[in-house]
C-alpha cells in the first residue's frame, strides 16, 4: 500500500508540469470555499436548524449528524480553505517535497468530500468532475494523459447531453443569456460541435488546432459566467490548466506534444486509460438503464454528468393520512438547485423525515406520495413515482429503483 | 493530425448535423423563467388512491348548477333571518380574491378557506372531517362541487382533489395547473376546472370524475382564468372567460374551440346561462349578453365600474341580479339589459354575487340575499328590489351565501368564520 502511494508521488515528481497542475487542482478547493461561503450557504445547509435537510441516499440520516453550531461550521469551512491553500503553496514551492504537497492535497479532497457527501444540495457537475480528476491525480497511473482524456470525456459527455430541444431552444438556460435570436441559436449549436467534435483537437499535435480549441473552451467558459456563476468556469479553468501547462512546456522546448488520437484509436494507448474511459462511459449510461428519460426522473444522477438537461418541471403530492384528517403536504424548503428540483431523492428525503416524525403519533395512519414530471418543452407530465404507504417501505430513499416505487 | 482521424471527425460532424436538425429547435427567446415552446397547456396524470364510482351528476356546486343560475328553488329561508350560530375562523385575508362559498346537499355543508383548510360540517356547523393543504399558497378560493359520493375542490397549489363525501378520504388528486382559484364544474359525466399557470396563462381541463385522469386540456386562454366554467347542454359547450378579456366556448367532449371572442376588459366572473344566452360581467364596466351558439353580443349594459360578479337569475321572471361598482344591487331585464330596479347601498366592492331562493313566508316570492354595506346582509324581494330585511354580520364577505332548508350559510372574511342564519 505504501509503495503504491510512493509510486503515485514519484510519477507526479517525474512528470513535467504535474506539480503545477496539482497547484491548479488545489485552487478548486479555494473556489469551492468561495462558493460555499457565499450567503452562508455552507453554514445554513449543514446547520442543525435546517428544517428540511437533504441527504445522499447512502447516508439518509445525515441530519442526525448535524450537531455543530454555525460558528463551528464556519471554522470548518475556513479550515477547508486553509487546506486548499496549503496544498497549493506546497505544490508551487520548490523547497517543499512532492510528498508533502500530495498528502496535503489528499487531505483537502477527503475533507471536502466529508461535507459534500453530507448534503445532497451541494451536488453538481463541477464537484463530480473535480472529484474524478482528484481520483485520477491521486491514484491512477499515467496521470497526465488519463486526466487529459477524462477532460475530453467530460466535454464529450456534456455535448452528448445537449442534443435535445431544451438545450437547442435555450429552454434549459437557468438565466437569460446576453445574446438572443439567431446568434443564440447558432451559439447553442456551436457549443455542441465544440464539445463533441472540436474537443478532440485538444489531443492532436498541431499546435494551432490545439490553441484555437483551448481558446474556444476558455472563451465559452468566460461567456457562461453570467449564466452559471463563477464556480463552474473557475473549476474548468483549473482542469484545463493541464493543457495550458503542457503548451507552456512545449513552447519552452521541455516537452514535445504528440498526436494521441491515432494511438488511442489504434489501441496503442495505455491500457489503464481505456479502462478508465470505459468505466466513465458506463457511469454516464447507467441512468438510461434505470429510466428512459433520466432528465425527467432524475434517476441515479449520482453516477453521471447532468448538463443543462431538461429544466424539468414536476408536481409532487405528499398526503398524510391521519384519523379524521387528510393533509396534502408540501416541502417548505425551496432552496434547491435547478438541477435537483425534481430529483426523486429530494422527495424521498422528505418522506423519510416525515415517517420518522410521525412514527410516534397515535393518529397517524399512512403517508402516500406521487411525483409527475415533464421537460420544460414537453406538453404532458409523465408519472415518475407512486408510493402508497411510504412508511411501510424499507429504504425509501431507493424508491425509484424499486418495483413498488413505480407507477 | 492523422488523416484518418481528421476524416473520422468530419464524418462524425456530418452525422451530428441531422441529429441536431431532428432535435428541431423552433423557439429561441426566454421570457422570465418560462419558455413558451409548448403549443398547448400541459396535461398531467392524476394520482388515484381509491376508485369510487359515483354518478358524476351534480348534487350541488358553485352557483347551484352547471348553468350557474345562482338560485335555489328548494331552499326556503325566511326574509327576516337572524344569526343562529357563528363558528370558527375560515378566511384570514390571504389574497384579495373572492372566497370559497359554502355548498350543501343532504349530507352536509362543504366549504374551503384561504388558509388551505377544507371542511365538511353538519348543518349545525360541527366539523365532520377536514382536509388540509398547508403549502397551497393562497389556500382555497374556489367553491366545491358535490355529486352522490364525492366532493371536488381545487386549491391554489394547482391541484384538483376528489374526496369521499362521507369519510373525507382523498380519492384522487390531479395537478391540473400551477394555481386554481376557480370552482370545479360537474357536468356531462365529467369534472371541468379552469386553471392558471405561472407565466401567466390559463387553461380549462376536463377530468374523469372517477379516476381524475385528464381527458382533455383546452388551448391557452391568453391569461389567468378566475372565471369558473359553465355548461350549456344544448350546444355541448363549456363556456369560460379569462383575464385576457377573451370569452371561450369549448366542446364538452373534446375541448376543441367552438368560438372565442375578445372583449375590452378582463372577464373574471362566472358566466350565467339561460336558454340560448349567456350573461357575464367584465372589467370593461359592462354586463353582456351573448348568443351561446355564435358568441355574438346581444346587448351590453354599462354598470359604471368593473365587475366580476355572476348574474343571478330569478325563476319565472326575466330578471338577473347583480351588484355594481357604484354601490347598487341591480335587477336587469334579461331581454335587453335595461335596469328594472336598483337598490343603492353605497358599498362599491364589486366582487360579490347574489343568492336567490324561494321564500318560507310567501311561496310566490323570491328572496335575494346580498352583501350591501361592508358588514351587512340585505334581503330583497328579487322581483321588485324592495328591501325586506337587513342584518349586521360579525364580518364582511366576498363569497356567495348558500341556503339549505330554512338556513343560510355565509363564509366571512378576515378571520370571522362561518355564520349560520335562520
Amino acid at each position: 500500500m505504501i509503495s503504491y502511494f510512493k509510486k503515485q508521488i514519484q510519477e507526479i515528481e517525474a512528470s513535467p508540469g504535474m506539480r503545477w497542475f496539482g497547484a491548479f487542482l488545489s485552487l478548486t478547493h479555494l473556489w469551492c470555499f468561495l462558493l460555499w461561503n457565499r450567503k452562508d450557504y455552507f453554514v445554513s445547509s449543514l446547520s442543525p436548524s435546517n428544517s428540511q435537510p437533504l441527504c445522499f441516499p447512502f447516508f439518509i440520516d445525515c441530519d442526525l449528524a448535524r450537531v455543530f453550531s454555525p460558528s463551528i461550521l464556519t471554522i470548518f469551512l475556513y479550515f477547508y480553505a486553509f487546506l486548499g491553500l496549503l496544498a497549493f503553496f506546497l505544490f508551487i514551492s520548490k523547497e517543499t517535497s512532492t510528498k508533502a504537497a500530495y498528502w496535503a492535497f489528499a487531505a483537502a479532497v477527503v475533507y471536502k468530500n466529508v461535507f459534500y457527501l453530507s448534503n445532497y444540495n451541494f451536488m453538481g457537475n463541477y464537484h463530480y468532475m473535480a472529484n474524478i480528476s482528484y481520483l485520477a491525480f491521486l491514484f491512477l497511473p499515467h496521470k497526465k494523459w488519463t486526466i487529459k482524456y477524462l477532460i475530453v470525456g467530460f466535454y464529450f459527455a456534456a455535448g452528448a447531453l445537449k442534443i435535445n430541444i431544451e438545450w437547442l431552444s435555450a429552454a434549459a438556460m437557468i438565466a437569460p443569456p446576453y445574446i438572443g435570436g439567431n446568434l443564440l441559436m447558432v451559439s447553442l449549436i456551436y457549443v455542441i460541435y465544440l464539445e463533441l467534435v472540436l474537443v478532440f483537437f485538444l489531443l492532436c499535435s498541431n499546435k494551432w488546432l490545439r490553441w484555437s480549441t483551448l481558446f474556444q473552451f476558455i472563451a465559452f467558459h468566460i461567456f457562461s459566467w453570467h449564466i452559471v456563476g463563477f464556480f463552474y468556469p473557475m473549476v474548468m479553468f483549473s482542469l484545463l490548466s493541464i493543457f495550458l501547462i503542457d503548451e507552456y512546456l512545449s513552447w519552452k522546448g521541455e516537452i514535445q506534444i504528440e498526436d494521441r488520437l491515432p494511438r488511442f484509436f489504434s489501441g496503442k494507448e495505455y491500457k489503464s486509460i481505456y479502462i478508465v474511459l470505459v468505466i466513465f462511459t458506463l457511469m454516464q449510461t447507467l441512468p438510461f438503464v434505470f429510466a428512459s428519460d433520466p432528465s425527467k426522473s432524475g434517476a441515479i444522477r449520482l453516477s453521471s454528468l447532468n448538463m443543462f438537461d431538461a429544466n424539468t418541471r414536476c408536481k409532487e403530492l405528499f398526503v398524510l393520512h391521519r384519523k379524521g384528517q387528510v393533509v396534502h403536504l408540501r416541502r417548505a424548503n425551496e432552496v434547491t438547485g435547478v438541477r435537483i428540483q425534481c430529483d426523486p431523492i429530494l422527495f424521498t428525503n422528505y418522506l423519510h423525515q416525515l415517517c420518522r416524525e410521525n412514527k410516534q403519533d397515535p393518529d397517524f395512519e399512512k403517508l402516500s406520495f406521487s411525483l409527475v414530471s415533464r421537460r420544460a418543452t414537453e406538453a404532458d407530465y409523465e408519472p415518475i413515482l407512486f408510493i402508497e404507504n411510504a412508511c411501510a417501505q424499507k429504504n425509501i430513499q431507493w424508491a425509484e429503483f424499486s418495483r413498488w416505487g413505480r407507477f | 493530425m492523422d488523416k484518418k482521424v481528421a476524416l473520422g471527425l468530419v464524418l462524425f460532424s456530418l452525422i451530428l448535423a441531422p441529429l441536431i436538425y431532428l432535435a428541431n429547435p423552433h423557439f429561441l427567446y426566454i421570457r422570465d423563467q418560462y419558455y413558451e415552446i409548448i403549443p398547448h397547456p400541459p396535461k398531467a396524470p392524476a394520482t388515484l388512491f381509491k376508485k369510487v364510482d359515483s354518478s358524476c351528476e351534480s348534487n350541488t356546486q358553485f352557483r347551484v348548477n352547471a348553468e350557474r343560475v345562482g338560485y335555489q328553488k328548494d331552499a326556503k329561508p325566511r326574509a327576516a333571518v337572524e344569526i343562529k350560530k357563528h363558528i370558527f375562523p375560515l378566511n384570514v385575508g390571504i389574497h384579495s380574491a373572492s372566497k370559497s362559498s359554502p355548498v350543501a346537499d343532504d349530507s352536509g355543508i362543504y366549504v374551503g378557506s384561504d388558509t388551505g383548510w377544507f371542511w365538511k360540517m353538519d348543518f349545525d356547523g360541527n366539523k365532520v372531517w377536514e382536509f388540509y393543504i398547508p403549502g397551497s399558497g393562497n389556500g382555497i378560493h374556489g367553491s366545491p362541487a358535490v355529486d352522490d359520493k364525492k366532493v371536488f375542490i381545487g386549491a391554489y397549489n394547482g391541484f384538483l382533489y376528489a374526496l369521499d363525501k362521507m369519510s373525507g378520504e382523498l380519492l384522487w388528486a390531479n395537478p391540473v395547473a400551477d394555481f386554481i382559484g376557480a370552482s370545479p364544474l360537474v357536468a356531462d359525466g365529467g369534472v371541468f376546472i379552469s386553471g392558471e399557470t405561472a407565466h401567466p396563462d390559463g387553461l380549462v381541463a376536463r377530468l374523469d370524475c372517477n379516476t381524475g385522469q385528464t381527458q382533455w386540456v383546452s388551448k391557452w386562454l391568453g391569461g389567468h382564468s378566475h372565471s369558473s366554467p359553465a355548461f350549456h347542454k344544448e350546444t355541448g359547450s363549456i363556456l369560460v372567460g379569462a383575464n385576457s378579456g377573451r370569452l371561450f366556448s369549448f366542446d364538452v367532449k373534446d375541448g376543441s374551440t367552438h368560438w372565442q371572442k375578445q372583449f375590452r376588459g378582463q372577464i373574471k366572473g362566472t358566466p350565467t346561462i339561460l336558454g340560448k344566452r349567456m350573461y357575464f360581467g367584465s372589467w370593461d364596466k359592462n354586463y353582456h349578453a351573448v348568443d351561446i351558439a355564435t358568441g355574438d353580443v346581444l346587448w351590453s349594459t354599462f354598470l359604471g365600474g368593473r365587475t366580476q360578479t355572476s348574474l343571478t337569475l330569478v325563476p319565472g321572471h326575466n330578471i338577473g341580479i347583480t351588484n355594481t361598482r357604484r354601490g347598487d344591487i341591480a335587477g336587469l331585464n334579461l331581454e335587453n339589459g335595461e335596469f328594472l330596479w336598483r337598490l343603492h347601498h353605497g358599498d362599491s366592492n364589486h366582487q360579490f354575487s347574489v343568492l336567490v331562493t324561494a321564500s318560507k313566508d310567501d311561496p310566490r316570492q323570491w328572496l335575494a340575499f346580498s352583501r350591501c354595506k361592508s358588514y351587512q346582509l340585505c334581503v330583497l324581494d328579487a322581483v321588485t328590489g324592495k328591501l325586506l330585511h337587513n342584518i349586521n354580520l360579525p364580518g364582511g364577505f366576498t363569497s356567495v351565501p348558500y341556503a339549505h332548508g330554512e338556513r343560510v350559510y355565509i363564509s366571512l372574511i378576515d378571520n370571522h368564520g362561518l355564520v349560520i342564519l335562520e
